[in-house]
This record gives C-alpha cells, structure tokens and sequence, in this order.
C-alpha cells in the first residue's frame, strides 16, 4: 500500500519540480504581469507567459515531439511557415500605403533604419554567435514580430522564444526607448520643422501599389515571398473594395486565431534547458542595441536626405521607419507635438513606418538568402 | 569573418536597391495616375 502511494507520488509532477522549472514559470508569470497589469503588448505576451508556464509544467508533455498538443501548434504553425505569412496577410488588411504614396521620399527612411539590424547582425557575429544565429538576432532590431519569428524558426530555432520576446518586448517599450535617442539626435530646430504638403491621390494608386510592390520585391528577392505576397495580398483585399468579407475576416478573427497559437507555440519553445542560458542575456542586450541603432540610422538618414532635399523633412521621422506599427508613429507625432502643438507629423510618420516593416522583411530575405 | 562581410553588404544594398525600386514605381504609378485624372477630366 505504502509503495504504490510512493509510486503515485513519483508519478506526479511534484515530485519532478527543480528550480530551471519554478525560474521559468516566475518569467511566464512576470510576462501575463506585464501583459495584464502595464499593457505591454499584452495581445502576444499573454498566450507566450502563459505557454511558457504549461511547457514547463513536469511531465506534461505538451512540446514532446509528435505527441504534445501544443508541439503540433509549434509544428504545423511555425516550422511549416504557416502562422507568419498569416499574420502578414492580416497586417496587409490593416496597412493604408496612402501616406506612403502621397509623400514617396519617406519610403527611404525605411531602408534607413534597416541599418541597426545589419550593425548588429555583426557585432553578434563578433562576439561570438555564429552567423544564423547573428541574423537572427540583428533581425530584432526591425522591431517587427513576425518577421523575426518567420527567420528565427528558419535560422536559429532554439533562439525563437527569447528572440520572439525580446521583439515584441522592445515593440512595447518603443514610447521609452526612442525619444532619448530621437532628442540627443536632433536639434530643436529640426524638432519643429513642419511637412510640406502631400501630393493628392487621384485615382487607383493605392489599388496598383500592393500588386506593383509585390512584383518588384519577390523579383529582386525570392526568399522574401511568403511574407510579402501575403501582406500585399491582404492590402489588395483592402483597397479592391470588394471584398470586405476577406477583408475582415483577415484583419480580425484569421488574425486574432493565430495571434493565440503563435503567442502560446513561442510561450512553450522556451524550456529551462533553452533560456537559462548566458547567450540569451546577449540577445536581449544585442536585440535592445539593435533597436537603438535602427532608430538612431533612421533619424540620420533623414538629416542626410535634407542636405539634398530643397522641401526639408523633420528627422524624427527616420525614428518611424523602425516597423513597430503604429507605435513608433505615434512617438514622433508626440515628439513633434511637444515641441510646437501646431505640427501634425502622424499621417507622416505613417509613411516611414509602413515602409519600415517592408525593409525588415527585404532584410530578412536576404539574411535568408545566403543563410538557408 | 568574410561571409559575414558579404552578407552584411549585400543586406544594406539588398535593402536600399529595393526601397529605391518601390521609389521609382510609386512615382511611375502616381505620373500614370494623375495623367489619367488629367486626361479623364479635359475629356
């Protein structure tokens, strides 16, 4: 009797809790903490500190390869590139390119900020990461979620559940990241420069961008496809205006039901085994420097541009072309607004900001390209 | 370190030679698009 009530003991999982365990479920509780309590991008770090808890409940199995119920959401949703190119159909649903197309030069400050991934793309290398894993953690810097989960599950699996939550971390804490890199970048001068006005759209130009755009990029690089041709293809959704079904359906309940699976399959990749380890403090230094940085190559870029330009541009634009859509918008329209009330930089911003998360997806082909 | 060199140049070029193309196509598509508008209206 008393050996088969040991017996039943060590088959509880009790019995098999170490510290690697309780460490990982004070993160997933510290993450749905800051998901419910600060409203940090609690859509993702809810499902992922949640995930994080249950794959680290003992003997429960749920990541055992070909078994574990959310190890086939990992498996049939990230490995096979299923989940990413969803939510990029439902961001393509959501984006408006008008700002982009009403004012085409901000489309540079875009490229601009794709700069902080390549610096730290090298740095990682330097210090020691080999080159998949380097890539995977320059991409954080784009500041674009997917993106770096699509490249992290191709390059660098074990790296996804802290790289996913370095991302959208950063993602979250854009409005406490950027304006002192944005100040110490600027002068007030520039802070206070108003846009010119934008050309007016007249005709179909929203409804040819999606599919010229998609052309063009797919072409230049191939490895960028799935990403692109879905994102283009829930713009196209948007802008043809007949199909408002497809429209919602893609931007609301396709979106939302993968955001669920991806958020808990990212949760449950990060096992005590995976994440206690030193190279994840560097990712989540080096993902935060590579933000930094794209910030920093943004707003430069711009100041670049307006030694040519004769209309000058406000710098803190090139802060938007980081992809944290729209959050990175809204931080400069505050920046320039706290300067003169009368200056209305959002809609602008917008345009740099769209462009951004087309940049981080060109960057992630190519780091595709040579690395696959 | 070589490989690193190259895929680091090619990204920023890969990067820059896109956006520069979405550059070009978005002012062909608005010429396109306002010369339309122009014509469309002069009818």
């Amino acid at each position: 009797m008393n050996g088969n009530l040991f017996s039943l003991i060590q088959m509880s999982g009790f019995f098999h809790i170490t510290p690697g365990l309780v460490f990982m479920w004070s993160i997933g509780l510290l993450l749905i903490f800051l998901a419910i309590k600060k409203g940090y991008e609690p859509l993702l770090l809810l499902p992922i500190g949640f995930g994080i808890i249950v794959a680290n409940l003992p003997l429960a199995g749920l990541m055992e390869p070909g078994e574990g119920l959310i190890w086939r959401f990992y498996h049939y949703g990230i490995q096979w590139e299923v989940i990413p190119p969803l939510i990029f159909l439902g961001l393509g649903a959501l984006t408006d390119f008008g700002p982009l197309l009403s004012y085409p030069s901000l489309i540079f400050l875009g490229a601009g900020a794709q700069v902080g991934v390549y610096i730290t793309f090298f740095a990682a290398y330097w210090m020691g990461f080999d080159l998949k894993e380097a890539a995977t953690i320059g991409i954080i810097g784009g500041a674009d979620g997917p993106t770096t989960i699509f490249l992290s599950s191709k390059l660098a699996p074990h790296l996804l559940g802290s790289c996913a939550v370095a991302a959208y971390s950063y993602m979250a804490l854009v409005p406490i990241i950027q304006p002192p890199i944005m100040k110490l970048l600027t002068s007030r001068d520039e802070r206070r420069i108003k846009m010119k006005k934008k050309t007016k759209l007249v005709g179909n130009e929203k409804l040819i961008f999606p599919i010229v755009a998609m052309f063009l990029i797919i072409l230049l690089i191939p490895a960028s496809a799935p990403l692109i041709s879905m994102f283009m293809l829930g713009n196209l959704f948007r802008e043809s205006k007949v199909v408002e079904r497809l429209t919602k359906a893609s931007k609301d309940e396709l979106m939302n039901i993968v955001t669920i699976f991806l958020g808990l399959s990212i949760g449950a990749t990060m096992n005590a085994e995976n994440f206690l380890r030193k190279e994840v403090i560097f990712i989540f230094v080096f993902g935060l420097v590579a933000f930094m940085i794209s910030t920093a190559s943004g707003i430069l870029l711009a100041k670049v541009m307006n030694l040519f330009l004769k209309d000058k541009i406000n710098p803190l634009l090139g802060a938007a072309g980081v992809s944290a859509v729209p959050m990175a918008a809204r931080v400069v329209h505050k920046m320039g607004q706290a300067e003169d009330k009368k200056n209305y930089l959002l809609m602008y911003a917008m345009g740099p900001n769209v462009a951004g998360v087309i940049g981080t997806v060109i960057a992630a082909g190519v780091f595709l390209t040579f690395l696959k | 370190m070589n490989d690193a060199v190259t895929i680091f140049l090619a990204g920023i070029g890969g990067v820059f030679t896109g956006i520069a193309m979405l550059y070009l196509a978005i002012l062909f598509i608005i010429k396109c698009s306002s010369w339309r508008h122009f014509t469309k209206d002069s009818k």
